[in-house]
């Protein structure tokens, strides 16, 4: 791997999200409206902002929680971060190889298999045929579906889907990490096994960003927590500053 | 597929022309990879939603794919069809070599139609069905189920105004009437790839980042 500094740096990012009036645009209702004469201004595109001017630089080596209410732009973050939605304005510029492990999951298919859904994942995240040999038997060995290796990841449980998808983002050994309640939907001895992976991937991995609702969690692993309402920052410091400031803001 | 076709046109509907059944198949294959891979390409991008939400991940690898896809289909029924011949005719045919070149052409041109009609969806979803409609009309346009000179040379001219016609030719003229396809045909047919490339290349960069907010 090469030591080029890894780095998270983005300046006045602004995203919107278009609302359509139609969500789903098809050539026959924009018949039916045309003939109906829907009103015209209420197709008209409104905006919502979900993420609204935000600047943080995250250096290398550094562990970030993100916390906020739901709807706050925490995920929306982390999807601009690698990549899947663009900004509408604002530098995005990040050096470093991103894993990002949503609570959609790594992008499986349904109709693979556990062993397939790897196999496709770890080329998606730039892992070579070689390397990725290797990956798949650790991988089942740590997720401990050996029994279910072979069935098609749609009879899984959400449980059993971050397992995989938790497994593989931190087997790729990759230098920006990012994980979206990734502890959500496991059972306690998961929970537990996981936690144990957590703290040597952040040893691992140069930047490790962190979206919880569980605050212990954040406590846990972060030493930086940045606060998001609204789809900006309300705070970013010490993790321990910046809990304690949101406990009580909840309580009020 | 193909034994029921040559059942169909021969035994049924007593098609007299004993080179028919072979003008049918050769034409019907690029036909059907043409209309299955543009088709398939069409809901690429909206089927890859959960992928494309949790991934990054070009959006222009999403029809190819599809068209990767059916070209599997078309080459392994290409090998079916020339067995066919042979039992048929005894013989291969033998400018073959000529689909050396006319297999790139046309699933070259295929994906750049593909990844046009793949953006269209995502913000006109019934594009997939306004496909099927126009892939049944265009087909019958087409000299798929005809060869072209047993029309009078009027509707000729009309049927080469047809960008399928001239993919079609670039397989019925080798296989079927063992003639090179002219120089006309191929740079015709390097003419649309090139402009269903500018279409759908030009569609895909405009909008590949805004595609992910309408999915």
């Amino acid at each position: 791997m090469n030591n080029s500094p890894v780095y998270i740096n983005l300046k006045d990012i602004k995203l919107t999200f278009p609302l359509y009036s139609n969500n789903i645009p098809s050539f026959k209702s924009n018949i039916v409206n045309f003939i109906t004469r829907k009103d015209k201004k209420n197709s008209e595109k409104r905006i919502l902002n979900a993420i609204d001017n935000v600047s943080l630089k995250i250096n290398e080596n550094e562990t970030v929680g993100l916390i906020g209410r739901n709807g706050s732009g925490k995920s929306t973050l982390l999807r601009i971060i690698s990549k899947i939605y663009e900004p509408d304005s604002g530098v995005r510029d990040i050096k470093g190889k991103v894993v990002p492990l949503m609570t959609t999951g790594i992008g499986f298919n349904d109709n693979l298999d556990a062993i397939e859904n790897i196999k496709v994942g770890c080329l998606m995240m730039g892992l070579k045929k070689s390397e990725i040999k290797q990956k798949i038997e650790k991988i089942i060995e740590f997720t401990e579906l050996q029994d279910f290796a072979y069935l098609p990841i749609k009879y899984y449980s959400v449980g059993m889907r971050m397992r995989l998808g938790f497994a593989m983002a931190t087997e790729v050994e990759p230098e920006i990490l990012l994980l979206d309640e990734v502890f959500s939907g496991g059972d306690f001895y998961w929970i537990e096994k996981a936690n144990v992976r957590m703290k040597s991937v952040i040893e691992k991995a140069k930047i490790v960003l962190i979206v919880s609702h569980s605050l212990n969690e954040i406590s846990n692993f972060c030493t930086r927590t940045i606060w998001l309402s609204k789809g900006k920052v309300r705070l970013d410091g010490e993790t321990s500053d910046v809990l304690n400031q949101y406990q009580d803001t909840n309580e009020n | 597929m193909m034994a029921v076709m040559a059942i169909a046109f021969t035994q049924i509907l007593k098609v007299k022309s004993e080179d028919y059944i072979l003008y049918l198949l050769c034409s019907l294959l690029p036909w059907t990879f043409l209309n299955e891979s543009v088709e398939a390409s069409a809901n690429s991008i909206i089927n890859s939603e959960p992928l494309l939400r949790s991934q990054y991940l070009p959006k222009i690898i999403f029809p190819i794919k599809e068209v990767a896809y059916s070209m599997v289909t078309f080459t392994l029924s290409l090998f079916a069809f020339l067995l066919f011949y042979f039992l048929y005719k005894f013989k291969f045919p033998l400018k073959i070599y000529y689909i050396i070149i006319s297999l790139p052409l046309i699933v070259i041109f295929s994906a750049g139609l593909g990844i046009l009609v793949s953006v269209m969806t995502v913000y006109i979803r019934d594009t997939q069905y306004l496909l099927s409609v126009l892939f049944r009309a265009w087909f019958y346009l087409t000299p798929v189920l005809y060869p072209l000179d047993i029309l009078p040379p009027d509707y000729q001219f009309y049927l080469l105004l047809n960008p399928a016609t001239h993919f079609i030719q670039l397989f019925t003229e080798p296989i079927h009437k063992n003639i090179s396809p002219g120089i006309f045909t191929y740079a015709i047919a390097t003419g649309l790839t090139i402009a269903s490339w500018v279409a759908g290349a030009y569609l895909m960069t405009r909008y590949e980042k805004k595609i992910i907010f309408r999915l």
